[in-house]
């Protein structure tokens, strides 16, 4: 199954994400941003980050762990995301005209994976800060323990990495839960629908974002990227399963044109090789 | 992949292993980082033996006599010392006669033996195998979804005594007591009475010195009151004080950071643990006061503390120590305690003409409460390969291997270091931790997570029923049902909850008779690791706010963990959520909590939980990256919770376990000073099976005949041979049976004891007098004792 939401819908679901903003607490406080609240997973290799800046280059992170509700659906957190049981994955990025982003479950039994991408700029995501703003989800966690994952930054739950409060991350981009929907009210008010869903609210970073879920996967395609750090969450959307293994994998698509160049030349060389063989 | 591309991506693997090759910051962002034991401060308990008028003033007598009586199969009724159960590394590791049906089950009064995993009964006098572990067992252990294969609510504990209804005790021959006997109705095979079993796992009595409170419930209370486990619970506690050359009177002792002998009044009593029912420790003070100490046990003449004492030489062990527990007493503790020289105000023995207590044996308890504690504030183990090991700047061991060190990091990824934190590994040792936040912060926390760590003896949990007040030091994992044990949320036998949370939850609502311990009254708010109440209007289902009603603490603000959360109910607002059917903001967490035990020595101290169902480091890591076994309410949801990675990466998993094995001090391991002792004789099952038993046991022709385990004496220096863990006495019996001894206890009559000169005024007793006044006069003329 695969849904779509465009960024019309995404920003009336901003609406109403703002209606339940004062159900969370936002309370003065004299925190300090200290940045590291949490660190990025390494890449396959090993890498700290990756980078993809060329049509066709590729990133992936094989056999990572998923928590089962790392994204969405821990009753305990009000459905909200859990930050030290999912995954953060830092990545820079070319001007591209499309780079998919997608987690593959190793077994869609076990695993419903999810994901969420924010735009961070001229440097990497700096692990936000814990606790900044002395926000608290109303299931009475603070942040990042859990987190608004699926909002935009500025919502309750996202100061904690929104650049100017707690961290450096300049714009929300999308996100998509491949699990069933959280129905009741949620640790910050914030939509945790079953889809893929742009939540961009400008074209500084990304013109839009498609995506789609199915069994055991989730996917999002950010379209003519601006070049730039950027960071990618994963976790699962399913508290009814165990967690398992995924890989995640962020692929520079080739534009159609580009795709047609290639072959062209493929052909080109075939030919002149022919020739020269006679 | 070209050349240029190459370097690119060798480039980026060095950059993305810097971090952890860099004082492995990789991990630095995850909590707490394990600390040495070394140099971590014992809590004071003041007025024991400082002040200026101690109660101890011969401290290395005190201890002497609490090694004694740790080790005296004397103490028990029957032949159970408090050592048997506390004879390998500080715990028991017996393997046959040690399960409890149902354990501790509240509302179970005629509790019945499961069946093994195979379907095969599994009652009294049964031998524990490899099979039989876990207790809790899945087709798919590490999976959360595993389908349940076998679940029990028995418990691995301790066999006990034969219990009965006491009678009387000698002052002098064999050591049991007289009383009523006849076999259990649950702890028998065929006609023949068995040992009972306690209803929880024995945990080592090592480092404990360090837990605010003891036992698996916290039901030893931290206010030692001189005459049992409760505290400033207890209406009728007290001790007689001499107060002049003839007047003494009962008076209330209240002495802090006393828990450790608060719980050693708990088993002498227990007709579970030691005694037969109805004994009391006037009745035990008269049967060991004239006796040797040890009498029927060999002390090694090197032992750390005994050897001075013991009548061993070098050439020949011998029994029993060149003393008598009465004289050692005397010794030990002020004279104001034992030197009152009349009878009658102390009560007597039951039946006619029996000689009435005195007051030595009327301050029994106190004495050897205060004694066992002192003796196990010795047994400290900050030796370990992790103590000894340097570290670097950011607390990460240096000297441990490779996989060690990864095991480490991954304790802390893993979530394990949240709860097991600290020196001691457990936040149990409040008072420890609380004096080493300051210096060593990184120990309980980190920029992304930090726990509390203050004087609080109340904490707010993140638990599935919704956040709840717990005590400090206390979880509930999830490794049984609530209703099978209800541990912390359960009451004392005055109808007092054993928790500080519940008692903090009736001071909030104004209840203030509700509060029958310390320490609840100083609990500041704006330390709980979750807030309870905001200074906002807006309603808000987990706090209280304004639409409610709050009012400031009433503690100063400084250095808060939650600034915001500065803020209690009003009482009003408190006492109606309290009685509210949605409540959601007052709730307690103590259901089903057990005390966090401490992780050193952890290898050689299985069966592992509260209940003892499981046999090995290995099915503790199962059970833990499956998430628990249940989900109860009081569950710990987000220390406790299904790991993944750690499902999937068994390098891992047994890294983690390679760490805990450098939390063994090899004094335990080799049974060095302080850790040596003299030999015991513990009963180890009876001579059969669990489907036939001999009758031979010179307590009772209707009770089994004990098998014993013979445990040597050991010196200073340690034996020769390393304590093996639990798991390798779980081989089949043929294997073992060189590791069990079948005897009967001697019943011969043992040596004359020295002079005892309890019934007799006693020769020291003018000057003490002497000395109690002249130190009087010198407190009411204010004058310095010393110059």
């Amino acid at each position: 199954m695969i849904r779509v939401l465009s960024r019309g819908r995404a920003l009336r679901a901003l609406g109403l994400i703002a209606a339940f903003a004062a159900t969370s607490v936002l309370l003065p406080s004299d925190a300090a941003r200290a940045a590291g609240a949490v660190s990025m997973k390494t890449w396959d290799g090993g890498l700290a980050s990756e980078t993809v800046d060329s049509a066709g280059d590729s990133a992936a992170a094989s056999a990572q762990a998923g928590g089962r509700s790392s994204m969405s659906g821990n009753a305990a957190l009000n459905g909200s995301a859990w930050a030290h049981t999912g995954g953060f994955w830092s990545i820079q990025l070319g001007a591209l005209s499309e780079v998919k982003i997608r987690v593959d479950a190793a077994n869609a039994a076990e695993f419903a994976p999810g994901l969420a991408v924010w735009a961070i700029g001229d440097a990497a995501f700096d692990g936000g800060t814990t606790g900044f703003g002395g926000e608290l989800s109303t299931a009475a966690f603070g942040t990042p323990h859990s987190f608004n994952a699926t909002g935009a930054l500025g919502n309750p739950g996202t100061l904690w990495m929104q650049q100017g409060q707690g961290g450096n991350a300049k714009e929300s981009l999308g996100y998509a839960i491949s699990g069933p929907s959280y129905a009741g009210t949620s640790g910050w008010g914030e939509s945790l629908a079953n889809g893929a869903y742009d939540t961009s609210v400008t074209d500084t970073y990304v013109a839009s974002v498609t995506g789609g879920v199915g069994s055991g996967f989730a996917e999002l395609s950010l379209i003519d990227v601006a070049p730039g750090w950027y960071v990618i969450w994963v976790g699962g959307t399913d508290h009814a399963l165990a967690g398992g293994l995924f890989d995640l994998s962020v692929t520079a698509v080739p534009e159609p044109g580009t795709l047609w160049m290639f072959a062209v030349g493929v052909a080109a060389l075939r030919i002149g090789r022919s020739a020269r063989a006679r | 992949m070209t050349s240029s591309k190459g370097a690119l991506r060798f480039a980026r693997v060095v950059a993305g292993l810097l971090p952890l090759l860099v004082a492995g910051a990789a991990f630095a962002h995850f909590g707490p980082v394990p600390i040495s034991l070394v140099g971590a401060p014992v809590p004071e308990t003041p007025g024991l033996t400082d002040g200026p008028d101690p109660i101890v003033v011969d401290e290395a007598k005190a201890i002497a006599l609490g090694k004694a009586l740790f080790w005296d199969v004397n103490v028990g009724s029957d032949g159970m010392a408090c050592a048997s159960c506390h004879f390998h590394a500080g715990a028991d590791r017996r393997v046959s006669n040690q399960i409890a049906p149902q354990g501790k089950h509240p509302l179970v009064h005629d509790p019945v033996f499961s069946t093994d995993a195979g379907g095969a009964a599994r009652g009294p006098n049964a031998r524990l195998e490899h099979g039989d572990f876990p207790f809790f067992q899945t087709d798919a252990p590490l999976n959360p979804l595993g389908n349940v294969l076998t679940s029990t609510d028995d418990v691995v504990a301790s066999a006990g005594t034969f219990g009965g209804e006491f009678t009387s005790v000698a002052k002098h021959g064999g050591p049991d007591d007289t009383c009523e006997r006849a076999p259990d109705s649950i702890f028998h095979v065929g006609v023949a009475g068995t040992r009972r079993v306690e209803p929880r796992n024995a945990p080592t009595v090592i480092n404990a010195i360090f837990n605010f409170r003891n036992l698996w419930d916290g039901a030893a209370n931290n206010v030692f009151n001189g005459s049992s486990q409760w505290g400033d619970r207890d209406p009728d506690a007290g001790v007689w004080v001499r107060t002049g050359p003839a007047t003494v009177e009962k008076q209330r002792l209240r002495l802090l950071n006393a828990s450790l002998a608060s719980q050693a009044l708990a088993p002498p009593l227990d007709d579970v643990e030691m005694s037969c029912g109805g004994r009391d420790f006037a009745a035990l003070a008269r049967k060991l006061a004239c006796r040797r100490p040890l009498e029927d046990q060999e002390v090694h003449p090197d032992d750390s503390v005994l050897g001075p004492l013991a009548r061993s030489t070098p050439a020949q062990l011998e029994q029993g120590l060149a003393t008598n527990y009465f004289t050692l007493i005397t010794q030990a503790f002020a004279p104001k305690y034992w030197s009152y020289e009349a009878r009658g105000e102390f009560g007597a023995p039951a039946g006619e003409g029996a000689l009435p207590y005195s007051q030595i044996e009327a301050n029994f308890a106190m004495f050897f409460g205060l004694a066992i504690q002192l003796y196990e504030a010795t047994l400290i183990s900050d030796d370990s390969r992790f103590d000894r090991s340097a570290v670097d700047v950011d607390g990460i061991p240096t000297e441990l291997t490779a996989s060690e060190r990864n095991g480490f990091q991954q304790f802390r990824v893993a979530h394990c270091g949240l709860c097991h934190i600290g020196p001691v590994f457990t936040p149990a040792a409040v008072v420890t931790n609380a004096m080493m936040v300051e210096a060593n912060p990184q120990a309980f926390g980190s920029e992304t997570f930090t726990i509390s760590t203050t004087r609080n003896v109340v904490t707010r949990a993140s638990v599935t029923g919704g956040p709840g007040i717990l005590d400090t030091g206390f979880a509930n994992n999830g490794v049984t049902l609530e209703e099978w044990d209800r541990g912390l949320g359960a009451s004392d036998p005055f109808g007092h909850p054993l928790s500080f949370a519940d008692q903090y939850l009736q001071r909030l609502a104004g209840n203030t008779a509700a509060v029958v311990d310390p320490y609840v009254e100083d609990v500041r708010p704006c330390d709980l690791d979750i807030p309870l109440a905001l200074n906002v209007a807006t309603p808000y289902a987990g706090f209280f706010t304004q639409a409610q009603g709050v009012i400031p603490q009433t503690q100063g603000t400084e250095n808060c963990f939650i600034p915001v959360g500065a803020f209690l109910p009003t009482p009003a607002a408190a006492a109606a959520e309290l009685a509210s059917p949605t409540n959601a903001r007052m709730l307690s967490a103590a259901d089903g909590s057990f005390k966090i035990p401490t992780l050193r020595n952890v290898e050689l101290t299985g069966p592992y939980m509260h209940n003892g169902s499981m046999a090995t480091l290995e099915e503790v890591l199962e059970f833990y990256t499956r998430g628990g076994n249940f989900d109860p309410d009081a569950k710990h949801f987000g220390t406790v919770f299904p790991q993944v990675d750690l499902r999937f990466n068994e390098t891992n998993r047994q890294d983690i376990i390679a760490f805990l094995r450098t939390l063994t001090d090899d004094r335990v391991r080799y049974e060095r000073a302080p850790f040596d002792h003299p030999a015991l004789h513990v009963p180890h099952g009876h001579v059969g099976n669990e489907t036939s038993v001999e009758l031979h046991n010179a307590l009772d022709p209707e009770l089994g005949s004990d098998a014993f385990l013979l445990i040597p004496a050991v010196g200073a220096s340690g034996r020769a041979e390393p304590l093996e863990d639990f798991a390798s006495f779980l081989a089949p019996c043929e294997i073992c049976l060189d590791q069990q001894i079948f005897l009967e206890m001697p019943q011969d009559p043992p040596p004359a004891p020295e002079v005892c000169v309890v019934p007799e005024p006693i020769a020291t007793a003018p000057i003490a007098i002497a000395t109690l006044l002249w130190l009087e006069r010198r407190r009411r003329r204010g004058g310095a004792l010393f110059r």
